[in-house]
């Protein structure tokens, strides 16, 4: 077994994405869509780990009782969720995707947390499209920073992310002994800072919280960060609608809504934050099975 | 112990704010066996981001500092006990 297994490059290699690219600026949507299955087919084919992944999350799904027993259609509807991802992904970044297609509901709790004058973490999971929500937060007045680990960033988000002009300038890098200080100082100055909080970059710092039934390692650091700084955390999802739209959904996370003047102390006070974030991604899961893009082993049991 | 922490040589500011370090992060080692010049992040005590911002909140408490802004500083002001100690002789108010 290998632990964090998803801190490899990302599958897919130059040429392909390139004209994917290509295909999907020049020849429009309709035509891009084609290639979805073809797509998804040869990631079946070629990527064992992926299918395996995949099969791995829809019997947990199945056992926590929200799907019915998985067959391997059911992975392949599930690489191809993903492979629309990537798709809209090329047109949200290219700013390209209709803006009207973005619906969000529950933003109030984001003036609310503004209102704090600490800032505020929108935390999100790779469930979804992180993207369709970052296109929203650029039109806020607020500036909105992505928290990201880039050191093992593959051909397909390079070439991807490079069609959004400025991307990498709002992006704090993770894993540099001052990413938590330039956060802090963003935060600070009032601003939004997005992390995708479930995938854990140093084992050190996760603590195992029960998912869908199992134990895994849930990453303990963006906790921590909202504890330290006192910054209201708010979870938010934009989920693939069956017609093509988002629908970008924000809730409080609860306990960090409270202003606080004293951070409280330890570990323990992680928990019961970190237990509810967990909650809000089961909850989306079994709403939205294909939606969930960690193919990798994220329970740590083995594929 | 001591006869260990001897042969770091550490000043009596920084031995104070070895122990204030080690509480902050919950580090499981004396603070006198703390070498000051041993990178404080990654390979050598093995701190991460989140403990270099408990050390910042820690240092603002405790001397007065602010230590969050000033972006290109911080990696030099905290590779090391020694040069974290020497950023706060020279910065501490009155």
């Amino acid at each position: 077994m290998q632990r964090n297994t998803w801190l490899r490059p990302e599958k897919g290699n130059s040429l392909t994405i390139r004209l994917l690219i290509w295909v999907a600026l020049n020849l429009g949507y309709r035509v891009t869509a084609l290639l979805r299955w073809p797509a998804t087919l040869y990631y079946a084919a070629v990527y064992s780990s992926v299918r395996r992944a995949s099969w791995q999350y829809l019997s947990h799904l199945h056992r926590a009782g929200a799907l019915r027993r998985p067959h391997w259609g059911m992975v392949l509807r599930h690489i191809h969720a993903y492979s629309t991802n990537t798709l809209d992904r090329i047109y949200l970044l290219s700013g390209r995707f209709p803006r009207e297609n973005l619906h969000i509901t529950g933003q109030d709790i984001l003036h609310e947390a503004l209102h704090q004058n600490r800032g505020c973490i929108i935390m999100g999971a790779h469930i979804g499209s992180f993207d369709a929500l970052r296109q929203c937060g650029l039109n806020a007045s607020v500036p909105f920073r992505m928290l990201m680990y880039r050191r093992f960033i593959g051909a397909t988000s390079r070439f991807i992310e490079a069609l959004a002009p400025g991307f990498n300038a709002d992006i704090i890098e993770l894993g540099q002994p001052d990413s938590m200080l330039a956060t802090l100082k963003a935060l600070r100055n009032g601003e939004f800072i997005g992390i995708l909080a479930d995938r854990a970059h140093d084992g050190g710092r996760s603590i195992p919280i029960r998912f869908l039934g199992e134990e895994a390692p849930i990453p303990a650091g963006p906790f921590h960060l909202a504890r330290l700084t006192g910054a209201p955390v708010v979870l938010v999802s934009a989920i693939r609608q069956k017609n093509g739209t988002y629908h970008i959904a924000c809730t409080g996370l609860a306990d960090t809504l409270l202003p606080e003047t004293e951070p409280a102390p330890a570990r323990e006070a992680l928990l019961s934050p970190m237990q509810a974030y967990v909650r809000w991604m089961e909850e989306l899961c079994q709403r939205h099975p294909y939606a969930w893009f960690n193919f990798f082993d994220f329970w740590e049991k083995g594929l | 112990m001591t006869t260990v922490s001897a042969s770091h040589d550490q000043t009596p500011l920084e031995r104070e704010l070895a122990a204030h370090l080690t509480e902050a992060v919950q580090l499981d080692m004396d603070p006198l066996d703390i070498d000051p010049e041993m990178p404080l992040f990654g390979e050598g005590l093995g701190l991460d981001s989140i403990d270099v911002l408990e050390i910042a909140l820690m240092v603002n408490t405790q001397y007065g500092i602010k230590l969050e802004s000033h972006d290109d500083d911080n990696r030099k002001i905290f590779h090391s006990l020694r040069s974290l100690a020497h950023h706060i002789s020279t910065h501490r108010p009155g």
